[in-house]
């Protein structure tokens, strides 16, 4: 980066840092702290609610994923305005009237303190751990690029916001995310309009779409019938309906959001705007990635997107390295050729076909890099995150390229503030609140900043502790996914099945979570349909357990 | 203004929703098919 890239860079950060601190200024009490008074307007709830759902890794991941798996990504959002609609006739109403806190503390209203606990302990578990890895995820990434050292950077992604989350609370949480989401969108926004600009002369949108969609990149709808397939229409809808409520409705990270709304009108607006605005906005990324296929068909790519390991490799087998790249240079050409020849004829039949014959076998070459990168032992061998960066950082101007690598900083800092913020309104409420037998108090801030505090430094553990990990990270990430069923399966118990009591619930939670397991472990099915039938054998067993107890005692 | 003013106003605004989804559906598809 140059001189210029730096400034842009630290600026931001620095800036957002200070706007924080500035936010979150003033006399603090418990429930500013923690619910920001209940006073924010729907743009800041709806801003806020994206920006903890987008993390670092949605802006490199998604247009990497389209140039290597093509756009059909974006069904996964598809449940998602359908889990809204219900999120805001069922959930925040109950919230609402509840006057909670947290989402578990309406359990125990509605059920026990054993089933509070448990949904409790099961977020405070998996969204930490999720939380180290969502800092390690892109600090690997910055390190790596910027040759920096893993472990700063892990305290720079991880720490800094810690300034603002704990001294400023839900406020500043909210604040600093409305600005910071501002600024990515605006960035990736400026960043997609000098991709358009810059495609090669001849070639302009239309051929780069045609290029795109001959490398069978444009399937945004894909109506096959496969269950271990996530990103069809099917699995998006059904699948992504069900994820979306368990995320929205009952992780604390999103609920400790859209309960800060000025009322409920204001709430149910923002969570509703995101089920209009969010695919849309997944569209438009994955759109970028799709264009780089036809760009990069034409224009000279490194036949592996981390420059990093590329180098780590030619010094581990030099001439194998070198072979491999030799053979790159001439597979690109023919594509080149190829491609520029498709763009000025797209209704060319033997154009297409010969596009297509070089483009796969650019594709399996890369392929073959890479279980060539795997066979030296090295374990990064998956280069999706760092296809965006390589565009930004070859063909971005000066300055643009310093706010991209920032924006990577700052979407990580919109959700895992809100992840702290949420991580210490749990542990405050529902456990160090319950175990004291005390309601919260406005004078109670000082401990709440404290539980922020403390959950910082551990989850800023954990992204140490993940540069050792390896695989053990997706094992993290799988972690989560497990739970979130059966907790969303307890919600809609105690919304929906109202005779069901606590202990129904308790051992239906119980029972969901081996189902879950046992399904998972013999891997028949996409992980998108867990969550359906962690949350239906919750309900299944609830609702069969009540209607037993109910026949006996009748008879 | 009444709670089931309120509730078929906001019963409109997520039929508007599920309507929009479906319309975007039905645009991915068209775009997916012109770019095959």
């Amino acid at each position: 980066m140059t001189a210029v890239d730096w400034i842009v860079f630290f600026t931001t950060l620095v800036g957002i840092v200070l706007y924080g601190i500035w936010r979150g200024r003033g006399k603090q009490n418990a429930d500013a702290y923690l619910r920001a008074d209940r006073q924010l307007p729907w743009y800041v709830v709806l801003l806020g609610v994206m920006a903890t759902q987008a993390s670092a890794i949605t802006f490199l991941s998604a247009p990497g994923q389209a140039f290597t798996d093509g756009m059909r990504f974006v069904q996964y959002y598809f449940g998602l305005p359908l889990a809204m609609i219900v999120i805001c006739a069922t959930f925040i109403p109950i919230f609402r009237r509840q006057n909670v806190f947290t989402a578990y503390e309406y359990l125990e209203h509605r059920f026990d303190k054993k089933t509070r606990l448990l949904t409790s302990i099961l977020f405070l578990i998996s969204r930490a751990l999720s939380t180290g890895i969502s800092i390690y995820a892109p600090s690997i990434i910055v390190a790596s690029l910027l040759e920096w050292n893993i472990y700063l950077t892990n305290i720079l992604v991880g720490g800094l916001l810690l300034l603002y989350t704990m001294r400023g609370g839900a406020r500043a949480v909210a604040h600093t995310q409305t600005l910071m989401f501002g600024i990515i969108l605006t960035s990736m926004a400026a960043a997609a309009f000098v991709l358009v600009k810059g495609l090669p002369g001849g070639m302009g949108l239309d051929g780069a779409l045609t290029l795109a969609g001959a490398s069978g990149k444009l399937n945004v709808i894909t109506t096959d019938i496969d269950l271990n397939d996530r990103y069809n229409l099917l699995s998006g809808i059904i699948g992504g309906f069900f994820l979306a409520l368990s995320y929205f409705g009952t992780d604390q990270s999103q609920v400790g959001r859209f309960i800060t709304g000025k009322d409920e009108q204001q709430s149910k607006i923002g969570l509703l705007l995101n089920g209009v605005v969010k695919i849309p906005m997944q569209f438009g990324i994955l759109l970028i990635g799709a264009l780089l296929v036809g760009l990069y068909a034409v224009l000279p790519s490194p036949i592996f997107f981390n420059p990093t390991v590329v180098e780590r490799v030619r010094t581990i087998s030099a001439d194998s390295s070198a072979r491999y790249e030799a053979q790159w240079d001439s597979v690109q050409q023919q594509l080149s050729l190829s491609a520029a020849f498709l763009a000025e004829r797209p209704d060319d039949s033997i154009a297409r076909a010969a596009y297509v014959t070089s483009y796969n076998e650019s594709t399996q070459l890369r392929s073959n890099y890479r279980r060539f990168v795997r066979s030296t032992g090295i374990a990064e061998a998956n280069d999706t995150n760092y296809i965006f960066l390589h565009f930004v950082r070859t063909s971005l101007p000066v300055g643009l390229v310093g706010l991209i690598f920032a924006v990577v900083i700052l979407a990580s800092w919109g959700s895992i503030s809100a992840a702290f913020h949420s991580l210490a309104t749990a542990s405050f409420v529902d456990i160090d609140m319950l175990l004291r037998r005390k309601d919260v108090q406005h004078s109670d801030v000082g401990r709440a900043q404290i539980h922020t505090l403390v959950w910082g430094i551990f989850c800023i553990g954990v992204s140490m502790l993940a540069v050792r990990m390896g695989s053990l990270i997706e094992a993290v990430n799988i972690l989560g996914s497990l739970f979130y069923g059966p907790i969303l399966g307890i919600f809609l118990t105690a919304f929906w099945i109202r005779r069901a009591g606590g202990t129904a619930v308790f051992y239906g939670a119980l029972a969901a979570e081996v189902v879950v397991g046992f399904v998972w472990w013999t891997d028949v099915i996409s992980f998108l349909w867990l969550n359906v039938i962690g949350c239906v054998v919750v309900m299944l067993v609830a609702y069969g357990s009540t209607a037993a107890r109910t026949t006996s005692a009748t008879h | 203004m009444t709670s089931t003013d309120d509730n078929r106003r906001w019963r409109r605004r997520y039929l508007a929703v599920v309507l929009f989804l479906l319309l975007q559906i039905l645009l991915y598809a068209w775009f997916t098919e012109v770019w095959k």
